[in-house]
C-alpha cells in the first residue's frame, strides 16, 4: 500500500475540496488532527467505483469545541485528497 | 434528547428502557430497504449518489418533516424519475390506479408508493420478484442479535477477539452460521461489511458511533437503525457534546472515562464490544448474549449487568 500519509503524522483537513465537495463533515474542515490508521484505497462494493485512499484521523474534541477541558476524542474517515501535511 | 420535537415517528426514544429487539419494521418499509439494495447491486442505487441527492432535496425543503423512511423513497423516487426509470407521472397513474383498487383503502401513502414502484420496476425487467424477495427475507433477518452474538464469543473467546479487531470481516465470515443470524440461520450478507472495524471498549474508555453525514450503520450486524440514531439532533450533537448528549440518553459517565466518537464518514462501519458486565463469570455465552443490547454495540449505553436484570 502506497500511502501518502504515514501513521502519527500530524494533518489538516481542508476548508474545501472543488473535486469533493460534500465528503468530508464541516467540524473538521480547517481543523488539525492525527493519522491513526492508514486504510487504503478502498472500493465500494456497492458501486464499484474507486475512491482516494481513506486515512483514519484522531482530532481531540478541544480541536473541534474549543475550550473542551476532557481527555475525549474523535476518529473520523477521511479521503486522502482532503488532506494536508502540517 | 428531545426526539419527538423533530417530528419523527417517535417508535424509539432515547428514554425509553433499552431494547435489543427493535419493534419490527412494517412490511413495505423491509419492502423499500429490499428495493434499495436490489437496485444497488444493479448499480442502479449509489449509496453516495443518494445522499448527494438527500442534501439537495433537503436544502430545497422537500423532505421537511418526512420520516426517515419517506425521505428515502423520496430519495428513491427522484433518483429514478432522473434516471429515466420512472417518471414521476407513470408512478402516481401507477398510485392512483392502486388506491382505486379498494383492497389498498388503508394503506399509507409510503406503502402504496413502494408498491407502485416495485410493480413498475418489475414490469420494466429493472428487477425480478423473487429476487426481491429472497433480498426481503435477508432483510428481515437482520436484528441486533447477530452483534449480540458476535459480542457474547468475543467474550468468552480471547482469540476470537483479537481477530475480530484486527481483521472483522474475516474473522465474522468464519463464524457458524447458526451464530450470526438469530432469525433464520441464515449467514449474514457479508457485502454489508466489507469494511467493517469492531472496536472495544475499556475501563476507561468508551466507543461510541454516529455518521454524521447520512445514516451509515452495521446493518447486516444490527439491522436499520434506530430513529434516533439518524436524527439530526444526535448527529450535530455527539460529535460536540458527547457525554452531555450520552448523559441525557441515560448514560452518566465518569470524567475519567474518556470518550471515542466513530464518525462512520466513509465506506467503513463501526461496530461496539462493550466491556464484560461483573458477576457474569459462570454465565454461557448464550446468557451473555442476553445482555448485549442494541444500544452498547453503538456505544451508547453499557451491556445490561445481570443484577439489573
Amino acid at each position: 500500500m502506497d500511502s501518502k500519509f504515514s501513521v502519527g503524522e500530524r494533518v489538516r483537513i481542508k476548508m474545501e475540496n472543488a473535486e469533493d465537495p460534500k465528503r468530508v463533515p464541516k467540524y473538521i474542515r480547517g481543523k488539525l488532527g492525527l493519522v491513526q490508521e492508514a486504510r487504503g484505497e478502498l472500493v465500494s462494493p456497492k458501486d464499484h467505483h474507486r475512491r482516494p485512499p481513506v486515512y483514519s484521523v484522531v482530532f481531540s474534541l478541544d480541536e473541534i469545541v474549543s475550550g473542551d477541558q476532557s481527555t475525549d476524542r474523535l476518529f473520523v474517515d477521511v479521503f486522502e485528497d482532503w488532506m494536508l501535511r502540517e | 434528547m428531545e426526539e419527538q420535537d423533530h417530528g419523527h415517528g417517535g417508535h424509539d426514544h432515547p428514554h425509553d428502557p433499552i431494547r435489543k429487539i427493535e419493534p419490527q419494521l412494517p412490511e413495505h418499509v423491509l419492502r423499500l430497504i429490499s428495493l434499495g439494495e436490489t437496485m444497488g447491486s444493479r448499480g442502479l442505487w449509489v449509496v453516495e449518489d443518494n445522499r448527494l441527492k438527500g442534501d439537495e432535496l433537503k436544502s430545497k425543503g422537500l423532505t421537511k418533516g418526512l420520516s426517515y423512511f419517506e425521505k428515502r423513497f423520496t430519495i428513491m423516487r427522484t433518483v429514478l424519475a432522473e434516471k429515466g426509470i420512472i417518471s414521476s407521472e407513470e408512478l402516481q397513474t401507477r398510485i392512483n390506479i392502486l388506491k382505486e383498487g379498494g383492497a389498498t383503502k388503508d394503506m399509507q401513502s409510503l406503502a402504496l408508493g413502494v408498491m407502485a414502484a416495485t410493480d413498475i420496476l418489475v414490469e420494466k425487467e429493472v428487477v425480478k420478484r423473487d429476487e426481491l424477495d429472497r433480498k426481503y427475507e435477508q432483510v428481515r433477518a437482520r436484528t441486533p442479535m447477530t452483534g449480540a452474538r458476535i459480542v457474547a464469543r468475543a467474550w468468552v473467546d480471547p482469540d476470537f477477539k483479537n481477530r475480530l479487531k484486527n481483521d472483522a470481516v474475516n474473522a465474522i465470515t468464519k463464524l457458524d452460521s447458526e451464530l450470526l443470524s438469530a432469525n433464520s440461520g441464515e449467514p449474514i450478507d457479508t457485502w454489508r461489511i466489507t469494511h467493517l472495524k469492531i472496536i472495544e471498549n475499556e475501563d476507561k474508555v468508551r466507543n461510541v458511533v454516529v455518521c454524521t453525514l447520512c445514516s451509515c450503520y452495521p446493518r447486516g450486524l444490527l439491522g436499520e437503525p434506530p430513529e434516533w440514531y439518524t436524527s439530526d439532533e444526535y448527529r450535530e450533537r455527539v460529535v460536540k457534546e458527547p457525554r452531555k448528549v450520552l448523559a441525557e440518553m441515560g448514560d452518566n459517565l465518569p470524567d475519567n472515562v474518556e470518550i471515542r466518537i466513530f464518525d462512520s464518514t466513509a465506506d467503513t462501519r463501526y461496530m461496539v464490544i462493550p466491556n464484560r458486565p461483573a458477576g457474569t463469570e459462570a454465565f454461557s455465552e448464550e446468557q451473555l448474549a442476553d445482555l448485549v443490547t442494541r444500544d452498547s454495540l453503538i456505544g451508547v449505553a453499557d451491556a445490561e449487568s445481570p443484577a439489573r436484570k
